[in-house]
């Protein structure tokens, strides 16, 4: 009679605690210094401040959430992989694995409980660690328990994904030094290998921009996704109406563990491995331990998937190390970087079929799919410079964007904002198509090395992001164009069309104006000016400068508008910033507070006593940055009546 | 009843077990022999659920091993290279057994004490390789096993240990009907305590029969003929080998003595005696007929 499936068994769990209790121990005492005994410490020496128990409580609950929530993710990550190497090292030998399954018991059971056994460890410990931190907080009337209970659920989730993440690496591996090979690399694999092609890519394709976009693979490397997701910050404000009828912006003090969501939805996924581990393991023949992999249909990808990260990896160091005399000067070769990509593929290759075959000869069985990964390899480096895709003389269809952010610098001004009016994108998509139009001589320009005259003028960063009507976003950047004064007059030249992109309405009003283009969306809170003077051959002669009132910011604010309007705002050139070659400038800094609602609103504190305090400063204040040249006669009208005359000074 | 049905299994292409039957009576001492490499130990894994077959049934009283607790419960084993955690004593090993084996008898165990005469409580890596191989009797014994598995069983025991071990092991097997079947070289030993026997060769069972109708059924012959030559022999005869020293020929013949005596007694010779055939030698010819004998090599 075929027994009935039990998941547990008690005698095994308790051999596993009594097995391992060294490793438990240490995990624990390391969790006991790293909580309790810091707080112990943290809430002595402040208990000497009288009465500021909710003022130590906050800064407590940020350092227990902060231990929860990055002591957790590393404490779990190391450890994780430790515990699951110690449950399921019996894997990795051959006697012992056939001593294991030789018992009465089914594979379902040994993985159910040599699983439990390593998680009840992990998470017993971190109990007990916060409930010893919840005591010594409590004696010092520091006690937070929402955020005690918060950041040891933090350190939970977080052991629950990476144990279970662990021994998902051991179910696959048959060699115990491999699963923490395995482990680590698969928690950056993703990052690392995304990183390595648009490293690759960047180096064939014009304009290619895959540095700025944001990393698309981060959820698949665990570690490094939690590390950015993770952040213990301030409480989110709360709006009160005080006694006098004002509305106050208050901050708690109070401290809030973002990124919880993401631990949640990677437990989840932990859960999901655990199971996935015990169908491997159930597939798992004994005679396996030993081996580097363990799983038919892994065996391959694991031979490829080194091949291809050696490639990528190894092979663009060794391209750097023999080639990179020549980067400087942009001379890429591709036939250098493909052979050096496929030395170090095949070479990853090779040692993958050693270490799958347990053998040194592995040439005659590896050698088609050698055959197979260097055509395919080869293939990809070819299509990809000769841009089989289409991606270097691809320019978005005006029609299709909604909008374009800008980022130009030069030898004279420089622009960053972002478009959205018709003109100021159709100026964006002109400058860009002339940029493409323009690829053999600046990519001739970068091969020589060339000197910059009065004439002649760089770009040296043009990147462009569009976000397309159907939420795609588009993304190039160029460095370093080289254009001439003579090119101004050549319709479709990268100095004529850039340089009408930085003149264009959108582009002159931000430059004027910045966030307070737009009217009656801000507050003015004041300001600071500081006026120079040159002297008749354009040096600097001496300057003044001094804070602005609200009004007098206001009045400015309006001044330039008039300006701006009026045409009298200097024209930005790629070659030279006029504006500081005036007779005298103004600079000002003008501050505002963005509205919202429609009503102006600033922040309180709370002190130590959880009293409201009265605001100091306008601590959500912005500011822009903005030239007043000779020709801005309304700007300079209304500095005079504050009294900053010019030039008289 | 342990019974095993074409059982296949192959190790990276290699057909480690190639359609290997075995079928061991109830309260049956088994000996699996054969040349190495034969399959004998893989056949082994296989019964204690070690290793899971590609194809063929291994089947205990009519209930199939692989992940059944049950059966597993009713089958101890001693493996060639027994496990044992590297922390643990002898007494450690027990309550690990002890979860595993309800019916794990302690009564036995404080009996067990006095023949062993192990310290309980010392680490068994310290062990000696022969002490080692006595503690692992002493558990499986304790498991009170319907089915005792044992590959190389008294590899590292002194003569009087294997003596006490096979005097335990044959108690059990009448006082209870244990079903024993073991995997050894040393057919000297397996002739003392096997009633049935069962030659393997590159992963197949050749034969297998009780130990008597083994013997039976192979003759040894020393035959003096009329003359130095030997005369034609009946071509219905099943010669496994002939050797011969001056005019005395031995040869060996599958078949029984009685109609092999007969058949050569019509050639008249002038001496014939039929000599009994030790298990050693049963296993030469069996496999030099199946491409497995001792070459004469000139070094």
């Amino acid at each position: 009679m075929q027994s009935v499936t039990s998941f547990f068994d008690r005698a095994l769990f308790r051999r596993d605690l009594q097995r391992f209790w060294p490793l438990w121990f240490g995990y624990t005492l390391l969790w006991l210094l790293i909580l309790p005994l810091t707080l112990l410490n943290q809430l002595a020496r402040a208990s000497w401040i009288s009465h500021a128990g909710w003022h130590i409580a906050k800064e407590i609950s940020h350092d227990v959430l902060a231990i929860g929530a990055y002591g957790g993710l590393a404490m779990a990550a190391i450890f994780g992989i430790f515990f699951a190497m110690a449950m399921f090292s019996y894997l990795t030998a051959p006697r012992a694995t056939q001593g294991f399954h030789s018992m009465p018991v089914r594979r379902e059971t040994l993985y159910a409980t040599n699983y439990l056994a390593g998680l009840a460890c992990m998470v017993s410990s971190i109990v007990l660690a916060f409930a010893l931190a919840g005591v010594t907080a409590a004696l010092f009337d520091a006690l937070d328990l929402a955020a005690f209970g918060t950041a040891c659920l933090a350190a939970v989730l977080a052991v629950v994904f990476f144990y279970s993440f662990a021994v998902l690496c051991m179910m696959f591996t048959g060699q115990i030094l491999a699963a923490p090979v395995f482990y680590g690399i698969l928690n950056f694999l993703a990052v690392g290998m995304e990183y390595l092609v648009r490293n690759f890519a960047g180096t064939f394709l014009y304009g290619y921009s895959g540095y700025m976009a944001p990393e698309t693979f981060t959820i698949l490397s665990p570690i490094w996704r939690l590390a950015q997701a993770l952040s213990v910050r301030a409480a989110p404000d709360v709006d009160l109406i005080l006694s006098d009828g004002t509305r106050q912006i208050v901050s708690s003090g109070g401290y809030v563990l973002y990124g919880m969501e993401w631990l949640g939805v990677y437990a989840a996924v932990g859960v999901v491995f655990a199971l996935l581990g015990l169908l491997v393991y159930r597939k798992r023949p004994s005679e396996v331990s030993g081996s580097i992999v363990t799983v038919a249909w892994a065996r391959p990808v694991f031979k490829y998937g080194v091949a291809l990260c050696a490639a990528f990896s190894v092979g663009q160091l060794v391209y750097y190390l023999i080639f990179g005399i020549n980067l400087t000067s942009g001379e890429y070769s591709l036939a250098g970087t493909i052979a050096c990509m496929l030395f170090a593929g095949l070479l990853g290759y090779f040692a993958a079929e050693m270490l799958l075959e347990k053998s040194f000869r592995v040439w005659r069985k590896g050698r088609v799919g050698a055959v197979v990964f260097s055509a395919v390899l080869v293939c990809f480096g070819v299509g990809m410079s000769l841009d089989l895709t289409g991606f270097e003389g691809y320019v978005p269809a005006a029609e299709r964007v909604e909008s374009v952010s800008v980022y130009l610098s030069s030898t004279g001004d420089y622009f960053h904002g972002k478009f959205s009016e018709p003109e100021s994108v159709g100026a964006a998509l002109a400058a860009h198509r002339a940029v493409i139009a323009d690829k053999d001589r600046q990519l001739a320009y970068r091969d020589r090395a060339t000197e910059e005259s009065g004439d002649t003028a760089r770009i040296y960063s043009f990147e462009l992001n569009y976000t397309l009507t159907d939420g795609r976003v588009v993304r190039r950047s160029y460095k370093d164009c080289h254009i001439t004064a003579a090119e101004l007059r050549e319709a479709g030249s990268i100095a004529q069309t850039a340089t009408a992109l930085l003149n264009c309405p959108e582009a002159a009003r931000s430059r004027a104006l910045g966030e307070l283009a737009k009217d009656g969306s801000y507050t003015i809170t004041g300001g600071y000016y500081n006026a120079f003077r040159n002297d008749e051959e354009g040096a600097y002669a001496g300057n003044i400068d001094g804070e602005l009132t609200a009004a007098q910011a206001s009045t400015l604010v309006s001044a330039l508008r008039r300006d701006y309007e009026a045409g009298r705002t200097a024209n930005a050139s790629l070659f030279e910033d006029t504006r500081y070659n005036a007779r005298f400038r103004v600079e000002l800094e003008l501050w505002y507070i963005p509205r919202s609602d429609g009503k102006t609103v600033g922040t309180a504190m709370v002190n130590d006593y959880g009293e409201i305090t009265k605001p100091s400063s306008p601590a959500a204040s912005r500011s822009i940055y903005v030239i007043v040249t000779p020709d801005m006669t309304e700007a300079l009208g209304a500095l005079a009546e504050m009294g900053v005359e010019m030039p008289a000074f | 009843m342990i019974e095993i049905r074409d059982l296949v299994k192959t190790f990276d292409g290699f057909a480690a077990l190639d359609g290997a039957s075995v079928s061991v009576p109830q309260g049956a001492i088994y000996g699996l022999v054969g040349p190495n490499g034969a399959g004998k130990s893989t056949l082994l894994r296989h019964l204690t659920g070690v290793y899971r077959q590609d194809s063929g049934s291994i089947a205990v009283d009519g209930e199939q091993v692989w992940e059944n607790v049950a059966v597993k419960r009713r089958i101890a084993s001693i493996p060639d290279d027994w496990y044992y955690f590297m922390q643990s004593s002898i007494r450690d090993m027990m309550k690990f057994y002890r979860g595993f084996y309800p019916q794990f008898n302690m009564e036995r165990y404080e009996k067990l004490r006095s023949v062993f005469s192990l310290d309980e409580k010392q680490l068994i890596r310290r062990l000696s390789k022969g002490m080692q191989k006595q503690a692992a009797f002493w558990l499986a014994m304790c498991c009170m096993p319907d089915c005792l598995i044992l590959d190389e069983p008294v590899d590292g025991l002194d003569p009087v240990m294997r003596r006490q071990v096979w005097s335990l092991i044959m108690q059990d097997v009448a006082e209870r009907g244990t079903t024993v079947l073991v995997s050894s070289h040393n057919l000297r030993e397996l002739e003392d305590v096997c009633d049935h026997v069962g030659i393997m060769n590159k992963g197949r069972v050749l034969l297998e029969r009780s130990l008597s109708e083994l013997q039976d059924n192979t003759v040894k012959l020393q035959i003096v003929f009329k003359g130095d030559a030997v005369p034609e022999l009946p071509t219905e005869l099943n010669m496994l080998h002939e050797s011969h020293l001056g005019r005395v020929f031995t040869i060996i013949f599958r078949g029984s003595t009685q109609q092999i005596t007969e058949r050569l007694a019509a050639l008249d010779p002038v001496y014939m005696e039929a000599v009994p055939l030790t298990l050693e030698e049963i296993f030469i010819y069996e496999l030099g007929g199946a491409d497995y004998a001792v070459r004469d090599i000139v070094l």
